[in-house]
């Protein structure tokens, strides 16, 4: 079953708040990437786009691990993080998205090859013997579901795109697994998966510094406990549970 | 972007992502990191390729040592290696020439993507050519399918099933308006395709009927978006192909 997926992708895209947000998705990154860690799950960041205040705009990384999914699909929707930013005295509130997918196995269906259309960032000119270059980032999309990867950091276009074409056939199926899954209310009422994305899920209070999640009513003490990884434990496995007691109605 | 290379390479990381998450996480480099990317960017300051510096580049799915002043790889060379290898199919080994194979990348990741079994006979008339690929060779476990010498296309000897070459094919004239980057490190040999660009080309082409046998007969070429259309209108059977970009860059030369 999907649920039991040995990999997911988790995506994180500062919403409303301007720098606020940027910043507190940087948190959330971090908070997923300490989660994954001390789970002894592997955890690679693939694609990241910093602001100049040291947040982030969006990011999206893949955590491979048993129970990788079961544990982090509860996190797909947005959190709200309200706390007085360093030069303020005034709370803002702001948002940051997360959608977390059931990765693909390598055994499972591979995409269409008409259906990709692969691009490269190449400047003007003649391009070729004339130009030295050290920029083989390549961008590949799926024209039927308009999803898109690119990817940059390797040296070699060809492993650029490789793993731009891997990337592209885990989130696209992915997307596919986790809307069948919801259409079949394998994950019912308040846990609708990736399908809810405006749906306010939590919110990270620093001033009364606790987190409270809005569909189990889990108030978790310690925002920073929360951030650490720590205190999500506790927020899932409440969810978790309260999973299971839906599942047994 | 350059420097995100060079500091990954002085953190002892291949990819850029070392760089981008170092600068993320705020990690101080540590004395001798910081000098050798300092060393890193005054070499830069130069107009260096960034490939010269780092000493080594990826090219297709090889890593391949790269020196001055051979042609540094290019990413759309690495789509020749993919149009060859898919246009040869997996039926049976390939025996192919690399006709001016520089760092041997070419024929080095051809060798690695073609049917196991296959081989390859390189030359090029730079000495340092010579050195380079068969470290390279050496390096990526395939010297022994992997043969280099310091011979000009037009003396190229042998039996073949197809040749590939990404032969110097700049117009002389074009050789000034080149950057920095190219124009004073690269060696001019590997990039002065005489007049038309054509040059080099067309001593592969001359020696291809007395090299080639089999089946395939064909002459796989990179180069310039103006070069397929010279070589239809000389009578050549060649069918282009466009890289990545969208430019017209690569013919099959059908014998």
């Amino acid at each position: 079953a999907t649920d039991s997926a040995s990999n997911c992708l988790v995506e994180v895209r500062a919403a409303a708040g301007g720098d606020e947000a940027s910043v507190f998705a940087g948190d959330l990154v971090g908070m997923y990437e300490k989660f994954a860690r001390a789970r002894g799950w592997r955890w690679t960041l693939h694609d990241r786009s910093a602001t100049d205040c040291g947040g982030v705009s969006t990011a999206f990384a893949e955590v491979e691990g048993p129970g990788s999914y079961a544990a982090l699909r509860f996190e797909s929707g947005v959190h709200r993080v309200q706390r007085v930013p360093k030069n303020d005295v005034r709370i803002h509130t702001s948002t940051a998205s997360v959608v977390v997918l059931p990765g693909a196995d390598e055994t499972d269906e591979a995409l269409d090859e008409g259906d990709i259309r692969v691009d490269t960032f190449r400047a003007s000119g003649a391009g070729g013997q004339h130009v030295n270059t050290t920029n083989s980032a390549v961008r590949v999309t799926h024209l039927p579901t308009g999803t898109v990867v690119s990817i940059q950091d390797e040296r070699s276009q060809h492993r650029n795109k490789a793993k731009a074409l891997e990337l592209l056939r885990q989130r696209v199926l992915g997307a596919k697994a986790a809307a069948a899954a919801a259409a079949r209310s394998e994950i019912r009422g308040k846990l609708a998966g990736s399908g809810e994305r405006a749906e306010r899920i939590r919110t990270y209070n620093a001033p009364h510094d606790r987190v409270t999640d809005h569909r189990c009513s889990l108030t978790a003490p310690g925002v920073p406990r929360v951030l650490s990884g720590e205190g999500l434990e506790d927020i899932v496995a409440a969810l978790a549970r309260m999973e299971a007691d839906e599942r047994l109605r | 972007a350059s420097a995100e290379w060079l500091l990954a390479h002085a953190l002892g990381g291949t990819d850029r992502g070392v760089a981008a998450r170092a600068v993320a996480a705020r990690e101080p480099l540590s004395e001798a990191q910081r000098s050798t990317f300092d060393a890193h960017i005054e070499r830069r300051r130069n107009r260096e390729p960034v490939q010269y510096i780092v000493g080594a580049w990826g090219f297709h799915d090889v890593e391949v040592l790269v020196e001055a002043p051979l042609l540094v790889p290019r990413p759309e060379t690495e789509e020749l290696v993919d149009l060859v290898a898919a246009w040869w199919g997996s039926d049976g080994p390939a025996r192919f020439a690399d006709a001016g194979c520089g760092t041997g990348c070419l024929g080095l990741a051809l060798l690695n993507a073609l049917p196991a079994g296959s081989s390859c006979v390189a030359v090029d008339v730079s000495p340092k050519a010579v050195a380079v690929s068969t470290a390279n060779a050496a390096r990526l476990g395939l010297d022994g399918a992997y043969a280099v010498s310091e011979t000009p296309a037009a003396a190229l000897e042998g039996a073949f099933d197809f040749i590939v070459s990404n032969p110097p094919y700049i117009p002389s004239a074009d050789l000034v308006d080149l950057d920095a980057e190219v124009g004073e490190w690269e060696d001019p040999g590997a990039l002065d395709g005489g007049p038309d660009g054509l040059a080099v080309a067309r001593d592969v082409l001359d020696r291809a009927s007395a090299v080639l046998v089999g089946s395939r007969r064909s002459v796989w070429l990179e180069l310039d978006p103006t070069g397929p259309g010279l070589l239809r209108a000389e009578g050549f059977s060649c069918r282009s192909f466009d890289d990545a970009a969208g430019r017209v860059r690569f013919a099959r030369v059908d014998l």
